[in-house]
């Protein structure tokens, strides 16, 4: 493990992120913040609502870019790149899954599964559909692969958004409160199954949650309070 | 190539539904409304053109002008040797072309030119019993004639391009002003006082009051005697392929040949006003229907581009880059009116033929259609083209405003 924790999948040095800097409306959100993330990590990221969660994910994301400091995403610092720079460090390197499932309504499971490979090759080749639907029967989504999304689930959907953020193969998996939107127990099924997945791939996940029960079973803990990260404990984390 | 970016836009269309068979029928209705435009307006100007200057030739060489003589010409003459000869020559030249055949051959090979014809005519009268009535006459190579003045077609009796130098083809009009039938013998009086007698042997009926009661053809041996020009002739007529360049080839001819060139334009420019004043109300009306159907396009991709803008932020999330997203846009704009050009052809085609069978109301008692319609290429094509560009040209707002939305943006809209 020590060469590979050499080698943080993220690493920021000093981030900070001011919202329309050098205006009025200035919004200091993130104060300098130093962190590593490394691969088969699973993080949770907690604080209250307004603390800058999204926005720092945003930005471990390359979605967007800080204001000042340096974010090193698979080894490239993002703040030079341009959007479509970004969009190829995304496409590659990382695979995202939102609060909201966010499929495109006009395609099935499987094209949805598989649009990140459309989007960068084209159209996926057989070994990418096939590769595709042992993800999909993993997350049990056999019957699933032929349905338009809005015919699904929410937790199906959801299931779905997960098999696509890891079709690309990345190295790293970044959940804005994936379970938010879900009722209790198909949230707890999706959180067990991206817990199994990074265990299985070694990929590395960032997960946003206000679930406190969810935070207690990742690898660890960031809490973001007024500006900067706090390292703690999971089992420390009550609800 | 862009075979996601198809996919996608493919998809957007197919779900848009009933929106988008609206913009594709408004990219027809335009299709449709342009071509007709076209059509009808082209087709009502061939055929006024075809009737005002069908007969007419478009480019007239004659003899030129004699110079104004100047002072010093005056004086030369007075105390000159030369003066007799010279004023000879002054006087044939201003008569009479003598080298036609060669004019002939000068003026065929300038670009355009259809074809070329020389003649002798003038003003005379003709005779019958007491009755005379002045006339034009034309005389020429019935062949080269009809060339130039079409009337085969409007032959109602007898013939014309096989007559002989004692024998002349009249307006059905001028022969019953004269109380002329087929075969009858006539006199002709030219203007320089020969007089000859005819048979008439062919009538016709142009529809053009001017030919059919005072134009009177006759063979060019006929009109040279008649005229008393010997071997000579004294215009060499040019038919253009379009008579709307007259003005244009008249102006260089008359840069080359020591000639009077005068284009048909000159005398009738009225007319010439008067297409173009229609080829422009045509232009405008096409730019405005042009400009609300890419209003329209554009803003239905307006309306999709907001309805899908978190569609395109996820697809930014995930790799999508901004070129991909601007050619979604573009395509589906494309697609519109691809599909729209293709109904829209489809359209004119059946409103014009469903035009195209009214008849008129009997036309100088010759049966016409009410509507000139001729399927041309070039309209439907220029009409797709237009169409098309104008959509492109409305989808790139819409497709460029997609490309730039920032992935965060959406994201953070739950
Ligand atoms: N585009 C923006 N412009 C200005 N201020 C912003 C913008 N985005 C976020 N903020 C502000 O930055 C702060 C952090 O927002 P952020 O969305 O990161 O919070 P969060 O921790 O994800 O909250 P929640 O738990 O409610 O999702 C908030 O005060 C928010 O109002
Ligand atoms: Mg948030």
């Amino acid at each position: 493990m020590a060469d590979v924790r050499n080698n943080p999948i993220v690493k920021t040095i000093g981030l900070k992120k001011t919202y329309n800097p050098g205006t009025e409306k200035a919004v200091d959100v993130l104060h300098g913040i130093d962190l590593e993330i490394f691969p088969g990590e699973f993080v949770a990221i907690i604080g209250q609502s307004g603390s800058g969660k999204s926005t720092m994910l945003n930005i471990l994301g390359a979605l967007d870019v800080p204001t000042a400091g340096e974010v090193w995403i698979d080894g490239t610092e993002i703040s030079k790149l341009s959007s479509d720079g970004l969009a190829k460090l995304r496409g590659e390197s990382i695979g995202f899954v939102f609060q909201f499932h966010y499929l495109l309504d006009e395609f099935t499971c499987l094209e949805n599964a598989l649009m990140p490979i459309s989007i960068r090759k084209g159209a996926p080749d057989k070994a990418d559909i096939e590769a595709a639907k042992v993800i999909l029967r993993r997350v049990g989504l056999d019957d699933q692969m032929n349905k338009k999304a809005p015919q699904m689930s929410g937790g199906q959907q959801q299931r779905t958004a997960i098999v696509r953020a890891l079709v690309s193969k990345p190295r790293l998996v970044l959940a804005d409160e994936p379970t938010g939107n879900l009722d209790a127990r198909s949230g707890a099924e999706v959180f067990k199954l991206m817990r199994e997945i990074a265990k299985e791939t070694g990929v590395a996940f960032i997960m946003v949650t206000h679930d406190d029960r969810l935070a207690r079973a990742a690898d660890r803990v960031i809490r973001i309070e007024d500006g900067l990260t706090i390292e703690v404990a999971p089992d420390s984390v009550v609800h | 190539m862009l075979r996601f970016e198809f996919k996608l836009a493919w998809r957007h269309l197919v779900s848009g539904g009933g929106q988008t068979l609206l913009t594709v029928s408004a990219v027809a209705i335009a299709v449709t409304v342009i071509i007709f435009i076209q059509t009808l307006i082209t087709g009502v100007q061939q055929r006024f053109v075809g009737d005002l200057v069908g007969p007419l030739s478009h480019v007239t060489i004659k003899p030129p002008d004699p110079a104004p003589d100047t002072l010093d010409k005056v004086g030369d003459r007075t105390g000159g040797s030369l003066l007799a000869s010279d004023s000879q020559k002054q006087v044939q030249q201003r008569t009479e072309l003598e080298q036609w055949q060669k004019i002939e051959q000068q003026v065929a090979s300038f670009p355009g030119v259809r074809t070329v014809a020389s003649g002798v005519g003038g003003s005379g009268f003709m005779i019958r019993g007491a009755k005379r009535y002045a006339v034009n006459v034309s005389g020429g190579e019935p062949a080269k004639v009809e060339s130039i003045s079409p009337i085969q077609k409007d032959m109602i009796a007898g013939r014309w391009l096989d007559i002989n130098s004692d024998e002349v083809v009249i307006g059905m009009r001028l022969a019953e002003e004269l109380g002329i039938r087929l075969n009858d013998r006539v006199k002709i009086q030219s203007n320089v006082d020969v007089t000859g007698t005819y048979t008439v042997v062919g009538l016709f009926e142009t529809g053009n009051g001017q030919f059919d009661i005072g134009r009177v053809f006759c063979t060019l041996r006929a009109a040279q005697s008649l005229f008393k020009t010997g071997t000579n002739v004294l215009y060499v007529q040019v038919k253009l392929e379009d008579p709307f360049t007259a003005a244009a080839v008249a102006d260089q001819m008359a840069l080359a040949l020591p000639y009077k060139v005068d284009s048909w334009t000159k005398d009738n420019g009225f007319i010439v006003n008067a297409i173009q004043s229609q080829n422009s109300t045509k232009v405008m009306i096409c730019a405005f229907v042009l400009l609300a159907s890419a209003f329209a396009i554009a803003s239905v991709l307006i309306v999709s581009v907001i309805q899908k803008s978190k569609q395109i932020g996820i697809l930014k999330a995930i790799g999508a880059r901004d070129y991909q997203i601007l050619w979604v846009f573009t395509i589906e704009g494309l697609g519109v009116a691809v599909a729209g050009s293709i109904v829209g052809c489809f359209w004119a085609l059946l409103l014009l033929r469903a035009l195209a069978d009214i008849p008129q109301a009997a036309r100088f008692g010759k049966a016409d259609k009410l509507f000139n319609i001729i399927y041309d290429p070039v309209i439907f094509g220029g009409a797709v083209a237009a169409t098309i560009l104008a959509t492109l040209i409305a989808a790139i707002l819409p497709a460029r405003r997609a490309s730039r939305l920032s992935p965060v943006e959406v994201i953070r809209g739950g």
